[in-house]
């Protein structure tokens, strides 16, 4: 199923835009590849996605949750989407850096827009993980547990 | 072994040679005499299984201790009192097999759902991972009794760990086993922001206490 990006996402040449608003939201698509029980997205998630970026959609470029729920296909600069089957869950930028966070990982947004998703923002961890030792995949566990706790469900699912 | 707990509504099949004998009587649904030298691994047992079921009860007879189950089906609801459970626990406090499975049925639902997840993954675990998460479904069905399971899910996660998780009123409890030798974590993650928290631990019987008594 293709689909034509609206007019807002679009963003061509690409801007960057590093100033993030303390009310902001971040969208991200959980899969839903067997049910799981509320709080669990990010157990899915890999440890080495937060170091490469794991990709949500920052609100201040995306009018709609479910523009989350469309994957770029190819390269992201032909602008061909495709629906994924999953939900979307969201967090206040503010509850990932705030007092809250205690899992000795810090946490941070940058924004890297595509040339068809203006909102595409990578969430990114510092200083970067070493999963060598016990500590580290602790430390590793609590930061999945921690978006666990801070990230909502939308109630906007596509099972199709 | 497997044959036998197979063959288990055969009477004949139960073993009554060495050490151990088998005594049945009109109120007593079954129990067994063991030897001296079993003694520490019954009291054991007697500990697992009579504190949590409460219809066992240890008795002595010629000087040797021995198990009786009472036939009252008000006091264990979902084991049935068939033959097959009663010899079940028979083998297991014998110590012909671990007695960890003496509540079986529970067992082979836990393990069902880690098929199933297993299915559901192309990651296949490796012997130690395994054979460490085999040992926390039957740690975890010893207490099958007093817990209900059916709410349990068994995942495997993004990372190749392999998980049990309770979703209770507070929070998600895990039970996390990695990959590597000694990767076996307690997570707990909370309804509230910030309530969170892991730890490592070292022994099976450790961390499944914790996860369910947390």
């Amino acid at each position: 199923m293709s689909f034509t990006p609206p007019e807002y996402l679009k963003n061509d040449p690409p801007t960057f835009d590093e100033l993030f608003e303390s009310g902001e939201v971040i969208y991200r698509r959980h899969a839903i590849r067997v049910k799981v029980p509320l709080g669990d997205y990010f157990t899915y998630i890999k440890t080495s996605d937060f170091l490469d970026g794991v990709s949500v959609n920052r609100s201040k470029y995306c009018k709609d949750p479910a523009d989350a729920l469309w994957a770029i296909n190819g390269d992201g600069s032909n602008c061909s989407y495709e629906l994924k089957n999953g939900e979307v869950v969201y967090c206040l930028i503010t509850e990932l850096i705030g007092p809250g966070n205690k899992t000795g990982i810090t946490l941070y947004c940058k924004h890297t827009p595509f040339v068809c998703n203006s909102s595409h923002t990578d969430l990114l961890c510092q200083p970067d993980l070493v999963i060598a030792d016990i500590e580290t995949k602790q430390k590793v566990i609590n930061l999945k547990l921690f978006l666990n706790t801070i990230f909502k469900t939308t109630g906007i699912v596509n099972n199709s | 072994m497997e044959t036998l707990l197979r063959n288990s509504h055969v009477k004949k099949d139960i073993p009554t040679s060495g050490s151990a004998e088998y005594i049945t009587s009109g109120v007593e649904t079954g129990f067994m005499v063991l030897a001296e030298e079993r003694a520490k691994v019954f009291n054991e047992a007697i500990n697992v299984y009579g504190s949590y079921q409460g219809s066992y009860q240890l008795n002595t007879k010629l000087g040797r201790p021995y198990i009786v189950r009472y036939a009252n089906e008000n006091l264990i609801p979902e084991t049935n009192l068939d033959y097959f459970h009663s010899l079940n626990s028979v083998i297991g406090i014998s110590n012909l097999m671990d007695f960890s499975f003496l509540n079986r049925a529970n067992y082979v639902k836990l393990f069902g759902k880690y098929e199933e997840a297993l299915k559901l993954s192309a990651y296949v675990p490796n012997t130690e991972q395994k054979m460490t998460f085999i040992n926390i479904l039957k740690e975890l069905s010893k207490y099958s009794s007093i817990f209900d399971f059916s709410d349990y899910a068994i995942k495997v996660s993004a990372d190749e760990e392999l998980l049990v998780m309770n979703e209770k009123s507070n929070g998600i409890h895990y039970i996390i086993v990695g990959k590597e030798n000694q990767e076996l974590f307690y997570g707990f993650s909370g309804k509230l922001p910030g309530e969170y928290n892991s730890q490592h631990y070292k022994s099976t019987e450790e961390i499944v206490y914790t996860f369910l008594t947390k």
